[in-house]
């Protein structure tokens, strides 16, 4: 650290755009604090094309936990921690001042787009502290028996953010799925053409806890269809075309879709996890987005029954986020000790998440800290 | 080898270089210039003086050879020459900025430009107008509402010696252990202020007890230190 006596006058004036190339360079935190240095940096600074910029270079990948934070005599709230993707280090930590049931339906350019219960929807900037709620639009008639998937992407013609709703009768094609679309720039949601035969009855849409994988431009769902207590008569990925708006339909490559499939982005392309009999766990990548062919076993882990207790997530890079369950007797009695960790799905190196409790971690996202938004409107700044 | 092509650069002080076409070429202006065929005679650069286009050219050289098919330079050897090289002073370094930025050398201008960001990013405000010759063009009222906006990003870090765990205080609060206070007000460091001989634990004993006492003395006009506080002071001292 050098010492201020000495620091050193400049000559001349570095001009207004080199010193945005400069200040594209730095962490949030301290673009944050510049602000106030004069004003031409502060108009600069929140202008959509310094954030872009700025996004562009700052994107170090992170991992992002989620789990309930109790606080006695106080409605439970979420607590998140972000941790560094590739040495574990902690970034920081913060609340969600959400309580019913919310869970992290997408991340994508450092926004996170959560929602809580039926009938909200949020989007969250925690690096910069700016939140906005969104209420659905769409009237859920009986809520006991309808579900919601939400899906949250970017579109990259119009520099904008979508989050994708579907609407869905369990167990009876009437009345018919509705999709909706909420789009950030204009502030609304409009209806969506949902292409579904109408004997079509969705079963069960993704997994509960996972988010929606957004990769090549695309939000997709694992749709199950069937009735009821029967096994699913036909699953695939739903996709939907963020810049398009078009649904479409991507085939899983086995045939016998089990309730463990789930899509994922890994290294920037989709992929499909397959749990065999809680003892593998197969990673498909589809090398060619639409390609069916292009399907491609590329890795198979091993997993130990009742060990791997629970599955969280694949980060961008290839690392499994599992729960591992040591049990052991102590005092006579059979015990169970558990604890957060990752497995590299190609080294199958396996490492500790220290910090992370897993008694009730809710969910893991890929995260990187950004300053989208910061020149949005309609955010409330939170203190996080 | 007298069959190798090259060019001349007059820098803004008169200063001569003869360098390889290759080497010139690395600048995407001079490159422009050499296929417009306007580079017959030496190639005037009033934008660059003598000593910083020495350098630039240094820069272009050693970054030349190694895209070079024959070469055997790894990308760890290049990163080590490129920290060794970069390590000039602030004024050297802004100079560099500019000149590699009029000849658009865009390795150059990212290397330069990292480089400040990482030597300013723990800078406060205060610090970051002196270092630019900035004069503050906001009101109080204005700047206090900036401040407010984003008030978390202003927090001091104060790190253990393990630099395991970042405790963010408010300024007032560091203020209360005399060491601290008196490297903010010499504007020791920056943002962060790292704090070897105390681990976590105790760190953040002291912290709590702080803020009660920052507490106090809203209410009291002394505060009264506790023992814990000044038995962590000295070793803090030391």
């Amino acid at each position: 650290m050098s010492s201020m006596r000495e620091s050193p006058i400049l000559q001349n004036h570095l001009p207004h755009d080199l010193v945005l190339n400069i200040l594209a360079n730095l962490p949030v935190k301290s673009v944050l604090r510049f602000r106030c240095v004069r004003k031409s940096w502060n108009s600069s600074i929140t202008s959509p094309s310094f954030i872009s910029s700025h996004l562009k270079l700052n994107g170090s990948l992170r991992l992002l936990f989620m789990q309930p934070d109790w606080i006695p005599f106080a409605p439970h709230r979420r607590q998140c921690i972000v941790i560094c993707e590739h040495s574990f280090d902690r970034i920081s930590k913060f609340d969600i001042p959400l309580t019913f049931t919310p869970r992290i339906v997408g991340s994508c350019n450092g926004l996170l787009c959560l929602e809580e219960g039926r009938d909200y929807v949020y989007l969250l900037n925690p690096s910069i502290g700016k939140f906005k709620r969104v209420s659905t639009s769409l009237p859920i008639p009986s809520p006991t028996v309808t579900e919601a998937a939400t899906g949250f992407g970017y579109d990259s013609e119009t520099n904008d953010y979508k989050i994708v709703r579907i609407i869905y009768h369990l167990w009876s094609p009437t009345p018919p799925p509705q999709a909706e679309i909420y789009t950030l720039k204009s502030g609304s949601w409009r209806r969506l053409h949902f292409p579904l035969a109408p004997d079509f009855i969705i079963k069960r849409m993704s997994s509960f806890m996972l988010p929606i994988p957004f990769v090549s431009g695309a939000l997709h769902w694992m749709l199950h269809e069937g009735k009821g207590e029967e096994p699913p008569r036909r699953s695939f990925i739903l996709k939907f075309d963020v810049n398009e708006e078009k649904f479409g339909m991507i085939a899983t490559p086995f045939a016998d879709t089990n309730a463990h499939c789930h899509p994922l982005a890994f290294k920037g392309k989709l992929a499909l996890t397959e749990f065999e009999e809680h003892s593998l766990l197969n990673l498909w990548v589809m090398k060619e987005y639409g390609v069916h062919q292009s399907w491609t076993k590329l890795f198979v882990v091993p997993l130990l029954d009742r060990v791997h207790s629970r599955f969280y997530g694949c980060s961008e890079n290839g690392l499994l986020i599992l729960e591992k369950s040591n049990h052991f007797f102590a005092n006579g009695k059979m015990r169970i000790a558990r604890k957060c960790i990752s497995i590299d799905i190609e080294t199958l190196h396996e490492r500790g998440v220290d910090g992370i409790g897993t008694q009730n971690l809710e969910c893991e996202v890929n995260f990187m800290e950004s300053l989208v938004l910061l020149d949005g409107a309609d955010m409330v700044p939170v203190r996080l | 080898m007298s069959s190798v092509k090259k060019v001349t650069l007059k820098s803004s002080d008169g200063e001569i270089f003869e360098v390889e076409e290759t080497v010139a070429m690395e600048s995407q202006t001079i490159k422009g210039l050499i296929e417009d065929d306007c580079a017959d005679n030496a190639i005037p650069l009033p934008n660059v003086t003598g000593h910083i286009l020495s350098l630039v050219i240094q820069y272009c050289k050693e970054h030349t050879s190694s895209s070079d098919s024959n070469s055997s330079k790894s990308n760890e050897k290049l990163k080590a020459w490129d920290t060794q090289f970069i390590n000039v002073d602030l004024n050297v370094l802004f100079d560099l900025i500019m000149a590699a930025n009029y000849l658009n050398v865009k390795g150059l201008l990212d290397l330069t430009c990292q480089t400040v960001a990482d030597m300013i990013k723990e800078k406060t405000p205060e610090q970051i107008r002196a270092m630019f010759n900035i004069v503050n063009d906001f009101t109080p009222e204005e700047e206090e509402e900036v401040r407010r906006e984003n008030a978390w990003a202003f927090e001091i870090s104060l790190k253990n010696n393990n630099v395991v765990d970042t405790f963010e205080v408010e300024e007032s609060m560091a203020k209360e252990l005399q060491t601290i206070k008196n490297m903010i007000e010499d504007n020791y460091t920056d943002s962060v202020i790292p704090l070897h001989n105390v681990t976590s634990d105790i760190l953040e004993l002291v912290i709590e007890d702080c803020k009660k006492h920052v507490e106090a003395a809203e209410s009291e006009s002394e505060p009264s230190y506790s023992l814990a506080s000044k038995l962590i002071d000295d070793p803090l001292k030391a």
